[in-house]
């Protein structure tokens, strides 16, 4: 059966409508199980068809006149925010049971989803600038969503501030680059940037758009939000955020860059942008380490890993050095390692949510001994943790070590010992939140904690995802892979 | 072939779900778990046996396999795919009926020696065995280098597992930790082996046409070029050889990481058979004779492994000769005979080696069980001296133990005669050929035949015959029938046998009649390499050891005389009413056999005296320099950590501020690399 190239975004459009009206039909009291239901179907059925739409190999499909592109890493990446979605949507039957506006809450997380998917298939400027802000206006509403609680409430109105600025920037870059150019497809842009008269508006343009991707991604020096919205924001939301939101904006800036802006033709202008997402990525990943090693905040301190994974995945676009086997080896690293990263990651945060349905507390003294309470959570954590550091516990382990590789295959071999000497310091603080939830004393003994089904069965989810990442990769990175060749050799 | 991959992958995938049963049943309904998971594991032994036999049949066939069942890490960026895969050929599958066949056999045997006794964690137990029994068919089975060495790291965790049966002991739980170290610290150099395997081949497949033995071939015959990182091939090969021997000496008990077998006695006796017939011990043997195309190109590691074995074959023996425990004794036995098959492995004999493989794993199976039997009718004391007289009150063990004691002690037509012969007579022929190292292993291999002959009915005669020495002894009743049965089972095996290679009888009975050897020869379309013939062309035009023609039957008679010589002295002295302890007249030596050469003191003095005082040293340069640097980068990062948590003010125009700034910055970078002021 062929389904229409855009079925995973059509899915994921519709629901979040069919959402809407589920909620004026539906007495309350059963609301909000059937609308978690519906949104993580909606994710589970745009992943499985993004699935079926790869499994079909149709190459590349442009739409609306070249404004949209389907190909691999399409399917991909609407794989990776269809699954997180999911994930987040089951996990949230727990935390918002008890809060007013489900539905909304509901729609906006499809509807992000659905803007994060279309991202995925930008194939012109405005397209991506659309999308982009699909995603963002929904996830301001989101880490603001519990409105009458101060921090998500200050959370979401800074969120809103730098990411106005932030799209001002990307805005303006888009007109530089329009006015270097003339055009705001990808493909015409192309042939428009070599041998461009207007290097230096056009240089300007780049850097600025740069700094657009920066903000979704959280890369320095566009990340100060992501502490702050990650710690206000209901536990669910930072986890879509972090993990979603961020490949969101990786998949729109490789569209952008492999695409649009050749590195040939911008070697030859003078403007090696490599070097920029060079110094972003270690900016990026040595400041999320850094900062994170000291955090006393659980919630905190994932939000600051997460800055440092955006720095590992950078190292794709910074490691590009030409050969198209070797850059499609160093994309697809970073390419999956976003994909396991939405799973470890959003787990992460979902155990963190688990803790905050609990009461636990916000501290790394307040997780001390949850492992006496509750085994199977601490378990998943530490599985997690470990994986994100990058120890052979979960695919963690496989995507670090391919972007290493790719860094130092590509000569960037000083890239691959920040990017080691980071990991390492990312093991000291991931170990220090495992060894207060196994090996600390809790203060009381003999808790008895419920089990909310939802958050359970995502973060468990999570966690047997990882692993088998590890056993069996070869799933995924042949997918990633493909999705690399899409773009490289496109 | 599809169908003979999925049944030979479930070999060891039954025996793994019954590991599975007896854990999690007996861990969560341990009331719904028949006989603590014996029956379990009962069953799946028997499915795997049918299944072994089976692919036994169908490899006479003409259906030897290689398949690759799972891809781990697929091939990219230029480098190797690591897979695992299943190797079904003449030795695998010979390997695997043995393994499970014994199994089954310690089982059964179990029901007796632990359910019946009313031990305690029994699911635990049968759990270990399942592990156990799986991880050595898979290993047994695998179709590479890496797959060998997963499964290889599990028997060794699972005889951790088993020898300390009985941790809340001091003795099981010390023994247990001794067993797991000492032979990691030879898998260590079987690790190292792999990664310079790997990264000199590009493959660690054991069989066909790119496999890595063939492609060394190549390489030593010019026809192909590997990655020996700028050494001469010859030499290279002979270093990745040594270091998987590393792995192969400690697993299989040789000199000089022996020490750890005697100790593994504290495990419960079955456990004792399993490990030393057909798994543990046997997986290290097993891997020279699977990697025998690669062994068979570098003399240097066979001259090696034929003195490594001819050496433990006689310094074991002489251990033996004094032991008081009955596990003693056999455990020093079965040093003392891997040493053979090492000898006769490393002299070139491989059909003689994995004889000798077979008719020890069916005697030494069948004399621990009937140890095991005698245990348990003295209740569990292990001191020879205290027993005496037990022929009449267990006479179907004694006389399966006899046939067994026959076999080890090398008396025609007990099995081992057979086969230890063969490695002798292989060895004799290639020292005489030029090769006057291999010639000493065998002189001390004739000389250890002797002393094989005396230990063994040391034990026999003091065990069962003269009159009883205890008030244990005298009320001792015969064995339970769970524990008869297979010790009879395996005496009529242990009695027959060897008869599957009469080489001595060669002339007389024909070729034909040498099955084995044209078991290991037959023809295996499809794989080139693996069969006895290849491997004894390499022998000879690679390695060079020519052999001279010397009779079996004179090598045969020489042997039987010696090994008789051994046996006579032993009735002389101990086949008596009231035997004493003769070997006093050895005096001061008697001590230090007793004390094992003092190797364990010599060991621990190593540790405590060199390893011990060059950590301190270490550790000094680690805690001043190395800690002082990390200290220094720590600390670094956590002060710069504490500054940046600064920098988050919490207030939002901060936030715009730095971020506009840092834009402005980048651009700079940008204009001012792009050359444009």
């Amino acid at each position: 059966m062929a389904l229409p190239a855009l079925t995973p975004q059509y899915v994921l459009g519709l629901a979040a409508l069919l959402v809407l009206v589920v909620d004026a039909f539906t007495p309350t009291s059963r609301k909000n199980g059937l609308l978690a239901g519906l949104t993580a179907l909606a994710g589970v059925t745009s992943a499985g068809a993004a699935a079926w739409l790869y499994a079909g190999g149709a190459g590349r499909t442009t739409l609306f006149d070249g404004a949209l592109a389907v190909d691999a890493s399409t399917s991909f990446f609407t794989a990776v925010f269809g699954c997180v979605a999911a994930l987040v949507a089951v996990a949230s039957y727990d935390y918002v049971r008890e809060e007013p506006h489900q539905s909304a809450y509901y729609a906006l997380v499809l509807l992000a989803t659905a803007g994060m998917s279309v991202m995925a298939a930008a194939n012109s400027l405005v397209t991506a600038f659309l999308a982009l802000e699909l995603v963002s206006l929904p996830a301001y509403a989101l880490v603001a969503y519990l409105k009458r609680d101060a921090g998500s409430a200050e959370a979401g109105l800074k969120y809103f501030v730098v990411g106005a600025l932030s799209s001002a920037i990307l805005v303006y870059g888009i007109s530089l680059v329009y006015a270097a150019t003339g055009v705001f497809g990808f493909a015409a842009l192309a042939d428009a940037v070599a041998g461009n008269a207007h290097v230096t508006v056009l240089g300007a343009g780049v850097v600025m758009l740069i700094g657009g991707f920066a903000f979704k991604t959280a890369s320095v020096p566009f990340h100060f939000w992501a502490p702050e919205a990650y710690e206000g924001a209901p536990a669910p939301v930072s986890a879509f955020l972090s993990s979603a939101s961020k490949a969101a904006g990786f998949v729109l800036a490789f569209r952008v860059f492999l695409l649009a802006f050749p590195l040939a033709a911008f070697e030859a202008l003078g403007i090696p942008w490599t070097l920029v997402f060079a110094v972003l990525a270690v900016v990026t990943m040595t400041l999320g380490n850094v900062a994170a090693a000291t955090q006393t905040n659980v919630k905190r301190m994932l939000a600051y890993s997460s800055i440092g994974h955006a720095g590992y995945a950078l190292i794709g676009l910074a490691a590009l050095s030409g050969p198209t086997s070797s850059d499609v080896a160093v994309v697809g690293a970073s390419f999956s390692h976003l994909f396991v990263y939405g799973f470890t990651n959003t787990g992460a945060f979902l155990v963190v949510a688990l803790a905050e349905r609990w009461g636990v507390g916000r501290t790394f003294e307040d997780y001390a001994g949850l492992a006496r309470s509750a085994p199977v959570a601490s378990a998943v954590l530490a599985v997690l943790l470990f994986s994100l550091a990058g120890l052979p516990v979960g695919g963690g382990f496989w995507t670090k070590y391919a972007l290493f590789l790719g860094a130092v295959q590509s000569g960037l071999w000083w890239l691959a010992a920040v990017g080691v000497v980071n990991s390492a310091l990312s093991l000291f603080y991931y170990s220090r939140l495992v060894k207060a939830v196994w090996v600390d004393a809790p203060d009381e003994t003999g808790v008895a904690r419920e089990r909310p089904t939802g958050i359970y069965a995502a973060v468990v989810v999570a966690a047997v995802v990882t692993v088998a990442l590890l056993v069996a990769p070869d799933v995924v990175f042949s997918w990633a892979d493909a999705a690399a060749r899409a773009l490289v050799s496109a | 072939m599809a169908d003979v991959t999925t049944a030979v992958t479930a070999i060891p995938l039954v025996p793994f779900a019954a590991f599975l049963v007896a854990l999690l049943v007996g861990h969560y309904k341990p009331a719904a778990l028949p006989k603590g998971g014996a029956l379990a594991g009962i069953a799946a032994t028997a499915v795997s046996l049918a299944l072994s036999v089976w692919a036994f049949l169908t490899v006479g066939a003409g259906g030897a396999t290689l398949s690759r069942v799972w891809t781990w890490v697929p091939a990219a960026n230029d480098s190797f795919a690591l897979t695992f895969g299943v190797l079904v050929d003449p030795l695998s599958a010979l390997m695997v009926v043995i393994v499970s066949g014994v199994s089954l056999l310690v089982h059964v045997f179990s029901l007796g020696y632990m359910n019946d006794e009313g031990e305690g964690g029994l699911p635990r137990y049968y759990a270990g065995l399942g592990l156990f029994t799986a991880s050595m068919l898979a290993f047994a089975l695998a179709s590479n280098l890496l797959q060998a060495f997963v499964f290889f790291e599990l028997v060794g965790f699972c005889s951790w597992w088993l020898i300390g049966h009985w941790f809340r002991e001091p003795g099981p739980a010390s023994a247990a930790k001794k067993a797991f170290l000492v032979t990691r610290f030879g898998d260590y150099f079987l690790l190292v082996g792999l990664v310079g395997v790997l990264g000199t081949f590009g493959t660690a497949a054991f069989a066909g046409d790119a496999s890595f033995p063939a492609l060394a071939h190549a390489a030593l015959e010019g026809e192909a070029s590997v990655n020996t990182f700028g050494v001469d091939p010859a030499t290279w090969f002979t270093t990745l050889g040594l270091l998987i021997l590393g792995g192969v000496i400690g697993k299989s008990a040789q000199f000089p990481l022996q020490t750890w077998l005697p100790d593994a006695m504290e495990g419960p006796t079955p456990v004792s058979a399993l490990i030393h017939a057909a798994t543990m011990v046997a997986a290290g043997v097993y891997l020279v004779a699977r990697l025998y195309g690669f062994y068979a190109l570098t003399p240097t590691v066979l001259t090696v492994i034929a003195l490594v074995g001819g050496f433990t074959a006689l310094f074991a023996a002489t251990m033996a000769l004094v032991k008081r425990e009955i596990k003693q004794v056999l455990a020093y036995s079965t040093i003392s005979q891997y040493g053979y098959i090492m000898l006769g492995l490393g002299s070139g004999g491989y059909v003689a080696g994995v004889f000798h493989l077979l008719t020890h794993a069916t005697f030494k199976a069948l004399l621990f069980l009937g140890a095991g039997a005698v245990i348990i009718a003295m209740h569990h004391d292990e001191d020879m001296w205290k027993m005496g007289g037990l022929k009449e009150r267990m006479p179907t063990v004694y006389w399966a133990f006899l046939s067994g004691s026959l076999a080890l002690a090398g008396i025609v037509p007990f099995a081992g005669f057979w086969s230890k012969d063969a490695v002798l007579h292989h060895a004799l022929t290639v020292g005489l050929g030029g090769q006057p190292l291999v010639l000493l292993a065998y002189l001390m291999g004739l000389v250890a035949v002797a002393f094989t002959g005396f230990y063994t009915f040391r034990m026999v005669f003091l065990t069962f015959h003269g009159e009883p020495r205890s008030e244990t002894a005298r009320d001792a009743g015969p064995a339970s029938a769970n524990m008869r049965v297979p010790v009879a089972i395996l005496g009529v095996l242990a009695a027959v046998v060897g008869l599957v290679n009469v080489d001595p009888l060669k002339g007389v009975v024909g070729e034909h009649l040498l099955f084995l050897e044209r078991w290991l020869n037959g023809p295996l379309p499809g794989l080139a390499g693996p069969t006895a013939e290849h491997y004894h062309e390499l022998v000879v035009d690679v390695a060079g050891f020519h052999t001279v023609a010397v009779s079996p039957t004179v090598s045969a008679v020489v042997s039987l005389v010696v090994a008789l010589a051994g046996v006579a002295l032993a009735w002389t002295w101990y086949n008596v009413p009231e035997p004493s302890e003769k070997t006093d007249v050895l005096g001061p030596t008697k001590t230090l056999l007793y004390n094992n050469y003092y190797q364990d003191e010599f060991q621990t003095w190593l540790a405590t005296g060199v390893v011990e005082p060059l950590a301190d040293a270490v550790d000094v340069f680690d805690a001043s320099v190395v800690d002082g640097v990390v200290n220094g980068v720590s600390s670094t990062s956590l002060v710069a950590s504490d500054r940046l948590r600064r920098v988050q003010t919490g207030v939002v125009t901060t936030y715009t501020t730095q971020l506009v700034l840092g834009l402005v910055v980048l651009l700079l970078i940008v204009l001012l690399l792009g050359g444009w002021f």
